[in-house]
This record gives C-alpha cells, structure tokens and sequence, in this order.
C-alpha cells in the first residue's frame, strides 16, 4: 500500500513535471526556429520550413499556427492535410482565445480562410461568419483590416447569386470605413469598385471606389498604374474631365514602359479641349 | 581466327566507349571543382541557335581570362526537350548554377529551385563601374526597370515577391523578306506597307509561281510563324472590340475579361465584328505554302532560306537566322496589317499596335542548390553588363534590353515601335486556362485554310467547340486562382509573423502580398460567378458593346 502511494506520487510528479516542462515549451517557444521558419514559408519553402519546425505536437503554440499554415500548401495537396491543418487551429483556439494573445488572431483569421478557400467545398457563410467576429473582436489590428477585404470579396461573390442584394451591397459598403490602415482600405475600395464594374459597368460607384483605392495609395505598381488608367476612362465617359486628365496625367506620371502609355497621352490630348460636364465630381 | 579477332576488337571498342561515357558522366555530375582551386559553373539553356553557342563561347572566353580561378561549362538544350530536360535537372543533386527561366517555370518550381536576387538587384552592378550606370541599381539598368509584365514575368515575381532572374533579350514580330525572289518575281524593290498592297503582292506572287512553274510560294508558314502572324492581324483587328469588353477599363483587356465577355454573349466566333477578322485571316493565309498549319518552323525556315518562298513572318529571334546566313539580299519590314482608315477592315482598329512595352526575355537565375552561388552572381552581372548585352545584340542580332544598349543597325527594323495603342485581344487563348480554346481553334483553321474551306465552314466547326473550350479553360483558371490564393495565405500569415517579429519591411510585403491576392480572388471569383450566372447579364449589360471609341 505505501508502495502503491509511493508510486502514485511518483507518477504525480512526473505528470505534474512534464506538463510544466510542456507549458514552458508553450510559454516560450524557441523565436528563432519560428523565425527561421516563417522566413522559409514567406518564400514558399513550405518543405524546409516544416523540417525547421519539427513536429508540431512537441513544439509551442507558435509553432503549432505556422504548421497549421504550412500544411495547406504542403505537396501533394490533400483534403487530410487541410483538416489536419483545421485540427490544429480547433486545439490552439481551445487552450486560449485571448486576442492578445499573438497566435490567436492568426488562427482565426486563417481557419476563416480554410472555410472560404482550402476546403474542397468552401462553406460561404462560415467563412462571412468568422471574418466578421474577427472584425469585431479585433478591431483595428491588421489582420482585422485584411479580413474586410475578404468578406467583401465572400459578400459580393457569393456564386448562389446572379447579383448581390441591396443589404449585401450596403454591407459591402460599409467596409471601408472601419478599416484602421489606409493600405488595406485602399484594398477594400479596390474590391468594391472592381465588382461595381463587373455587376454594372463604368459608373459613380466604380469610379469613386477606385478614386479612393488610387487617393489612399496601392502597394503593387502595376495595380496602381491600372486603376489610374480605369479612374481616366470612367471618368471620361462619365464626363469627369478634370477627374479624368488628372487620372491620366498619375498614370504617365508614375508607369514606366507600359504598352498603354501612347494611348493614355493620346486621350489626354484629346480631353485638352473637352468641356467639363455639368456634373458633381464623384 | 578473324572473327575472333573482330570480336575482341569490337569489345575492346565498346569498353572504351564506355569507360569514355562513364568519365563524361562523372565529369557532368561531378562536385563542380574542375580542377583543385578552379570552381566550376554550369549554365544551361534552350537558345540552341549556332550564332549563340559562338557568342556564349566567345563571352564566356573572356570572362574566364578574367577570372583565371573559374571555368563555365554550357548546355545547350533542345526547346522542345527543355522542360523535361529542365525537370530532371531540377530534382537532380547537382543541378546547373545558372538556368534559363521562362518556358513554363510554376511559382512553385521558381520559389523552391530558384535563387531569389531581392537584394542583389538594388546594388549597382559593379561591371558598370567608370560608367553612367556605376550608381544605378542593377534593376534600373535594364529597359523595364525589372517590372515585368505581371502573370509571365521572368523577373520579378509579383505573387512570390521576390526578383529571381536577370533578361537579356527582347523580341518584337515583323516581315521577312527575300528582296532578290521578290523583284525577280514581281519586279518590286520592297513590302508594301499598306495591308491591300501586301495582299495583292500575295496574289501577284502565286500567279508569276504558277506562270513560271518555279514552285515559289509568296509566304513560308509554319504553325508558330503562321500564329505569330494571324494573331497580329487579329489584336488590330479586335482593339475596339476588346476596349468594349475591357471590364476594368484599364485599356488592358485580359483573356479572362475575353472569355466573361464570350460567356456573356457580347461576342463569338460566328457574329460581327469577328466573323469579319476569319475573312481577313483567310485572305492572308492564301499566301503560304500547303499544309503550312502542320509544318515546323525549321521547315518554314528552310524553305525561305532555300528561297522557295518570298517572305515569313517570325520574331526577331530568327533575324540572324533569315536575314544575315542568306545567300541573297534579305530584309524585315512591319507587318502590313489594316489601318484604321481601311474601307473595310478598319472599323475594329483603333491604330497601330505599340511596342514601348516589350517584356523582356531570356532571363537568367542562379539555382538555389548552386554550389558556387557568388561566382554565378558575378557572371550574371558580367553577362548583363552593357558591353555583353551589346555585343550579344551584334552577334546574334538580338534587341539588348540594358538601358544604353541598341540593336544593331542591320535590324534597325526590329526596334520596338514607341507610338503605338494597345493591342486588342486574342482568339487563341493560348495561355488561358488548360488551353482548350487555343487547341480546338488549331485543330478547325484547316478549315478555313483549306481550298475549298473558308469562314463559314470554319464557324461551324467552332460552334460545337469552341465555347465550351473556353468554359473549360475558365474553370480551369478558376482552380489556378483559387490554387494561388491558397499558397498566398501561408505568404501573408509569415509576412505578418515576421512583422510581428520586428523585421523592417515585412509590413510592407505583407500588404503587396495581400493585396496582389484579393486582386486574383477577385479576377478568379468573377470567372466563377461568370460561368455560374453568365445568362443573367444581356449583353447591353456588359459595359458597352464595343462602340466604345
């Protein structure tokens, strides 16, 4: 019997020691390593950023997220992998969902993008329902910021419907404006104007969608050189003349050799005798 | 006694031939130390052209004579046994230092086989050192400053962000012609530049063939250098038309905005304006040789140089080829397409096809397994400093693409034409999808070319196929789509750890990277929606019919 208790608290003991061990390995997982690893996945070396990693299940919850990460793009891509990479994020979110927490946030954001874009059959209005308390749990972070892009992109293009319903277009809507990073919403204008133009062709909406997304400043120059151009030809048809010659003059501005360049100066010469419209700007 | 001995003489042959392959496998596969001190290089690529294989030995000469302390070893690998070539040699322990990109190299081949020059392109390239480039970014010392053209680039990798090859060259299209054939058939000195010029030249020249029974055909076609033609005539031919349809109206119709518009109903194959462009296509192709659709390029090459044929259309690739190894008096023009005051071709041209844009080519990367990654680094900026880039544009008549740089005078004709609009769309498809489109159209021009073929014939043969072809090649885009939004969600996730993590920069990759993402999401979710809910947009819906001017 005193064996027996002996041995019970012996065994406590161990127990108690390793998942003290364990929660120092969750505490503090290596920064390094985790670096080293993001580095590799960031260029697409999904092999060697695992290898760096080592098993998911002994390493920190930091670890843990860029697994969950690197198992959706690992080849070959399979369904398991994707679960797998869900399962992961189902356990990190369980033993902590405190958005302070710094892989919280990711494994929100990227479990709503499995719903929206890993899964063999997306689930839509999963993926609207976690961008949307990640929104409103996390406002104002970047990731929040890159989710309103995403549920504007799940709003306007749900494939159950032929057009957006008014709601769905007055939700999209409202996107830009809790977006907190002039660079994300520029994105979100971008999103907006572009389905504009797909739903209903050149018109005020697009226009001063894209007028926003070129005023608050694209990353990718060749975007940014498109819609300077998409900003001139709306406005031109819709009459926007100075919009217009000043969009073109952006576009030779700021594109180098671009095969639009002579047409662009040819418009703008041709708009140098054109008479505003008596319209409002957008 | 003899046979005995013709036995053993034969073994003995066939030892040495062995024992000589075995050594020159080794020598291949070897550690990349020639000699003890002496690294080196190996580079390989698909421009199996005579003329280049004496301007990279000549260079490469040079180069060594330099750097005393490396050797360079090329090869020179068959185009159309490139990508198989290049995937064994990918996966292989010992693949090249340095390997031509482009030619179908996934995201995925260049982010795991290829070195990224992120950082290396920056800095000035020291070979341009006493020179007005000595403080230029090595990027900025090329024509297009790197920027590439976007899904294709060689350069820079807008969805990897990274740059991860250097070019060398650019190409533009035009006419050559065999000026002696020409005058002694039809007593002219030159191409007409005009497009009703050009097509009566086509008929002039079959009838003095025929008269004279000397066989010579106006035009050597073969499928490529046919393509390159028809495809020139169509994007003039098609600008107002694909401004119509250019759903960003960004003036850069995309072939995804192509198929929306077809799926919607605002054009096909069988309808005005494009039904016009097949006669204008047929009345061209009267000019080539019979059977020029399955005939190879060597071919049609052969044929122009064994001047059985007048002229042939091709890229400025073959101007050494077809104009300077040519026993006779030989010459490129523009192509002579219709302009826009045409009377009856003009209606879909807004005005000539600019060429400011060219993206450059013939890139090069340094293998990420390279054993000897700096001493690649140096020979890429020695192979892109201005003196080589000239002295490859001299030699093998190519159009350099460093800032500075010219195009010999012999090929003055091929400098890219500045003044110029942007070119309308194309009916191939050739880089849409699985390329279902581009195939059923080959497959059915047979039936437009064909003597007792022509447009109507050709349209019914379209009919059955080329509209679900081009669904297919769009859902298959669709997949890509949504396959490279998948792989950027890992890019994002890392650029926002690293940022996270303090690393200056990543915060502005992390945007780049997200917003070239929702840029394709919503491109692919369009298509998406398009093949789902294309009946629900008439065609007046989908801007303007094309009347926009």
């Amino acid at each position: 019997m005193i064996r027996l208790r002996y041995r019970l608290t012996v065994l406590a003991i161990g127990v108690a020691a390793g998942a003290a061990v364990a929660r120092a390995g969750v505490a503090r997982p290596d920064p390094a390593t985790e670096t080293a690893a993001w580095e590799a996945a960031a260029r697409l070396q999904i092999d060697d950023a695992l290898a760096t990693l080592g098993p998911s299940t002994a390493s920190g919850r930091g670890a843990q997220l860029a697994t969950a990460a690197l198992l959706l793009n690992r080849q070959p891509r399979t369904n398991a992998a994707v679960e797998r990479a869900e399962a992961l994020l189902r356990q990190l979110l369980a033993s902590g969902s405190d958005p302070a927490d710094p892989v919280v946030l990711p494994a929100r954001y990227l479990a709503a993008r499995i719903a929206h874009v890993h899964r063999a059959t997306p689930d839509l209005e999963e993926a609207v329902r976690l961008y949307v308390s990640l929104r409103a749990d996390a406002d104002g972070t970047t990731l929040a910021d890159l989710a309103a892009s995403k549920l504007a992109l799940a709003l306007l293009y749900d494939p159950r419907h032929p057009r957006p319903s008014a709601e769905t277009w007055a939700a999209a809507e409202a996107l830009p404006a809790s977006v907190a990073r002039s660079v994300f919403r520029a994105q979100v204008h971008l999103i907006l104007g572009r389905a504009h133009l797909y739903y209903t062709g050149p018109g005020e909406h697009a226009l001063r969608h894209l007028g926003e997304a070129g005023r608050l400043g694209l990353a990718n120059e060749g975007l940014r050189a498109s819609v300077w151009v998409s900003i001139g030809e709306i406005a031109r048809e819709l009459g926007h003349i100075a919009v217009a010659r000043s969009a073109y003059l952006g576009f030779l501005e700021e594109a180098g050799a671009d095969p639009r360049r002579f047409a662009v100066q040819s418009r703008l010469d041709e708009l140098s005798t054109e008479p505003e419209l008596q319209r409002p700007a957008p | 006694m003899n046979s005995s001995r013709a036995i053993v003489t034969a073994t003995v042959l066939i030892g040495l031939a062995f024992l000589y392959s075995a050594w020159r496998i080794h020598s291949l596969s070897g550690p990349g130390q020639a000699v003890a001190g002496t690294v080196e290089l190996r580079l390989a690529h698909y421009l199996v052209y005579e003329s280049h294989r004496v301007h990279y030995a000549g260079v490469i000469r040079d180069y060594e004579a330099r750097n005393p302390g490396i050797r360079i070893r090329v090869t020179d690998v068959p185009i159309r046994v490139w990508p198989t070539w290049r995937k064994t040699q990918l996966d292989s322990p010992t693949p090249p230092d340095i390997v031509q990109l482009g030619m179908g190299f996934t995201d995925e081949q260049t982010a795991l086989y290829v070195r990224p020059l992120t950082r290396e392109v920056q800095e000035p390239n020291p070979y341009h050192r006493g020179t007005d480039l000595e403080r230029v970014p090595w990027r900025e010392t090329f024509i297009d400053g790197l920027r590439g053209s976007g899904d294709n680039s060689e350069t820079y990798n807008y969805r990897l962000l990274d740059y991860y090859g250097v070019p060398t060259y650019a190409n533009t299209i035009r006419l050559f012609c065999n000026l002696d054939l020409l005058e002694r058939l039809t007593g002219e000195t030159t191409v007409p530049v005009d497009y009703d010029g050009f097509v009566s030249l086509l008929g002039r020249i079959a009838t003095e063939s025929r008269r004279s029974r000397l066989q010579i055909t106006a035009m050597a076609g073969a499928d490529e250098y046919s393509r390159l033609f028809f495809h020139q005539l169509f994007q003039q031919q098609s600008q107002r038309l694909a401004r119509g349809f250019d759903l960003e109206r960004n003036l850069a119709p995309s072939d995804r905005e192509s198929a929306i518009a077809l799926l919607r109903g605002v054009w096909g194959p069988a309808r005005p304006p494009v039904s016009g462009i097949w006669s204008v296509w047929r009345d061209a192709g009267q000019g080539y040789q019979p059977g020029f659709l399955t005939a190879l390029r060597e071919d049609a090459g052969f044929l122009f140089k064994q001047q059985r044929a007048v002229m042939a259309v091709s890229g400025s690739w073959d101007a050494l080829f077809l104009l300077s190894e040519v026993p006779f008096r030989a010459a490129a023009f523009p192509v002579p397409v219709p302009d826009a005051a045409h009377p009856t071709h003009g209606a879909g041209v807004v005005g000539p096809i600019g060429e400011a844009a060219l993206v450059p080519s013939g890139s090069f990367g340094i293998m990420r397994r390279s054993r000897h990654p700096r001493e690649a680094l140096d020979f890429l900026h020695f192979l892109t400093s201005r003196p080589i880039n000239q002295r490859f544009a001299d030699e093998c008549l190519r159009i350099p693409v460093v800032r500075g740089a010219r195009p010999a005078a012999s090929i003055a004709a091929f400098a890219p034409r500045a003044d110029g609009f942007e070119p309308g769309f194309s009916p191939y498809f050739q880089y849409y999808g699985r390329r279902a489109a581009f195939r059923t159209l080959l497959t059915n021009l047979h039936r437009l070319f064909a003597p007792a073929g022509g447009v109507q014939p050709f349209i019914a043969g379209l009919a059955e196929t080329y509209e679900a072809a081009i669904r297919s090649d769009s859902e298959a885009f669709v997949r890509d789509g949504a396959r490279a939004s998948q792989r950027t969600d890992t890019v994002v996730l890392a650029w926002h750890a690293l940022d996270a993590g303090g690393d200056t920069g990543a915060s502005s990759r992390l945007a780049l990277a997200a917003e070239t993402q929702s840029a394709g999401e919503s491109d692919y979710l369009q298509t998406q929606h398009a093949l789902l809910h294309a009946a629900a947009f008439a065609p007046k819906d989908h801007l303007n019919d094309g009347r926009t001017p």
